[in-house]
């Protein structure tokens, strides 16, 4: 099985996650999706003519799904320059987002917390993939997925970014017997 | 004894990236801690929540060594899905995901245990074969231009997925295809009362990008025909497949392979014939 074929089959993932970290702007999702994917193609015709072994060590998938979330942060810079903030962030959460659920609590996630949790869960890759994904440390990466899941864990306990009393805390140490 | 246990061990193991020595003690120690099996319970839910509110199969973990019959896509093997996601998903998790030392051989089984082991082995693979072929389905080895063809088809035009580019003229679709193709793909030109192109977007194609564009029929269905620019291709009739809720026909000649895809045989028999009595495209 060709690995064309692996990453082709997976499009319908990488446009989930896609719809996830984009917080449902579907427009948004379908070019970055594309790009994303035709850049695989273009990689995967570049590798084909050299092969380079040590490029090609990495899962073509964890590479399709860090692509996406490369492109998705340029696009939102590139909003945030032409806005003149200046700043490095995305908008509000869209009005029409604003229902209950785990989708809601995801979508009311940072940028840096939602890409972490959601190529965890929603993509599958491991800590160590997604921390090279995103080209950060493993510990940050865990740093990162342990305040995200604490955030939705009280979003959708309470409907609000407050942790609810008795909620097992993100990142703590525990004595164990 | 006493030992320190960090969160990041238990999003470890509901992750699923513990090897396999290291999750058999985890698993024992949360036999034996109550507190720490409804934490571990309480992150599983959510990550179930969140793959459930985006429509993901329960476990992210998708072995993509499949191939599209089995795609998640598919509506007619949702069901199998899982089950054959298990044995890749096992194998993985015992041997490429596994970053301690390997695990104990297991003990040598007794003879007649052996036999029945093997008898179960082939009637499992038995079962495979016929459900991986079964009668009137693909056989294998499949074309890969369908496959593609059907990926588009699935990922672009049998969901709500907006159009790339919104057109219900071929010429104002070519003059965006040539953009994205240098002019090698224009959309045919024909007229129909069956068919009308609402659309056209860019698709991954059987060996490079292909442009899909995407024709509604007066029932409202979405049909698609994908065109990829081939070198050379050979001439080739019309091949026919139907699977997983989708009819396909995919064709090649004139430096293009050609796949029409839709929900049934009559609208995709339609759009191959109307692609094939169109004026031949000008590369």
């Amino acid at each position: 099985m060709s690995s064309i074929r692996e990453w082709c089959d997976d499009a319908g993932g990488l446009r989930r996650f896609g719809l996830a970290l984009v917080r449902d702007d579907r427009f948004v999702c379908d070019d970055l999706c594309a790009a994303a994917l035709v850049d695989q193609l273009f990689r995967q015709a570049s590798l084909t003519l050299a092969p380079d072994r040590r490029a090609d060590a990495r899962p073509t998938r964890a590479r399709v799904f860090a692509q996406f979330v490369r492109l998705y942060r340029r696009h939102v810079r590139r909003l945030d320059a032409e806005e003149g903030d200046g700043g490095w962030a995305e908008g509000p959460v869209p009005s029409r987002c604003a229902n209950g659920g785990a989708a809601a609590a995801v979508r009311a996630l940072p940028l840096d917390l939602r890409e972490t949790l959601l190529l965890v869960v929603l993509a599958g890759l491991t800590h160590a993939e997604a921390a090279e994904a995103l080209d950060i440390p493993l510990a940050v990466a865990v740093g990162r997925l342990a305040r995200a899941r604490a955030r939705v864990a009280a979003f959708m306990a309470t409907g609000s970014a407050r942790a609810p009393a008795g909620w097992p805390r993100a990142a703590h140490l525990r004595i164990v017997k | 004894m006493k030992r320190r246990l960090d969160a990041a061990e238990v999003f470890a193991y509901v992750d699923n990236c513990l090897a396999p020595a290291e999750r058999r003690a985890f698993e024992a120690r949360m036999r034996d801690d109550p507190e720490l099996k409804r934490e571990v319970a309480q992150w599983e839910a959510q990550n179930c929540a969140i793959r459930a509110a985006y429509g993901a199969p329960a476990s992210a973990r998708a072995a993509l060594d499949l191939g599209a019959s089995v795609n998640e896509n598919a509506p007619g093997r949702k069901a199998l899905a899982p089950a054959l996601r298990r044995a890749p998903a096992a194998r993985e998790s015992g041997e490429s995901r596994a970053k301690g030392p390997p695990a104990a051989p297991p003990a040598r089984p007794a003879v007649g245990r052996r036999v029945a082991r093997s008898l179960a082995a082939a009637a499992a693979f038995a079962a495979g074969l016929l459900i991986a072929a079964p009668p009137g389905g693909a056989t294998w080895p499949r074309d890969p231009l369908l496959d593609a063809g059907l990926a588009a088809y699935r990922a672009f035009a049998a969901s709500s997925v907006p159009i790339e580019f919104a057109a219900a003229d071929p010429d104002a679709a070519t003059r965006w295809l040539v953009t994205q193709f240098a002019g090698a793909v224009v959309a045919p030109r024909f007229a129909s009362d069956e068919l009308q192109l609402i659309g056209a977007r860019v698709a991954p194609g059987m060996a490079t990008r292909a442009a899909f564009l995407v024709y509604e029929d007066r029932l409202g269905e979405r049909v698609g025909l994908m065109i990829e620019p081939i070198d050379a291709p050979p001439a080739k009739k019309p091949a026919w497949r139907e699977t997983g809720g989708a009819t396909l026909a995919a064709w090649m000649g004139a430096g293009f392979g050609l796949v029409a895809a839709g929900p049934s045989r009559e609208p995709v028999a339609a759009l191959a014939r109307l692609a094939r009595e169109a004026p031949p495209p000008a590369r």
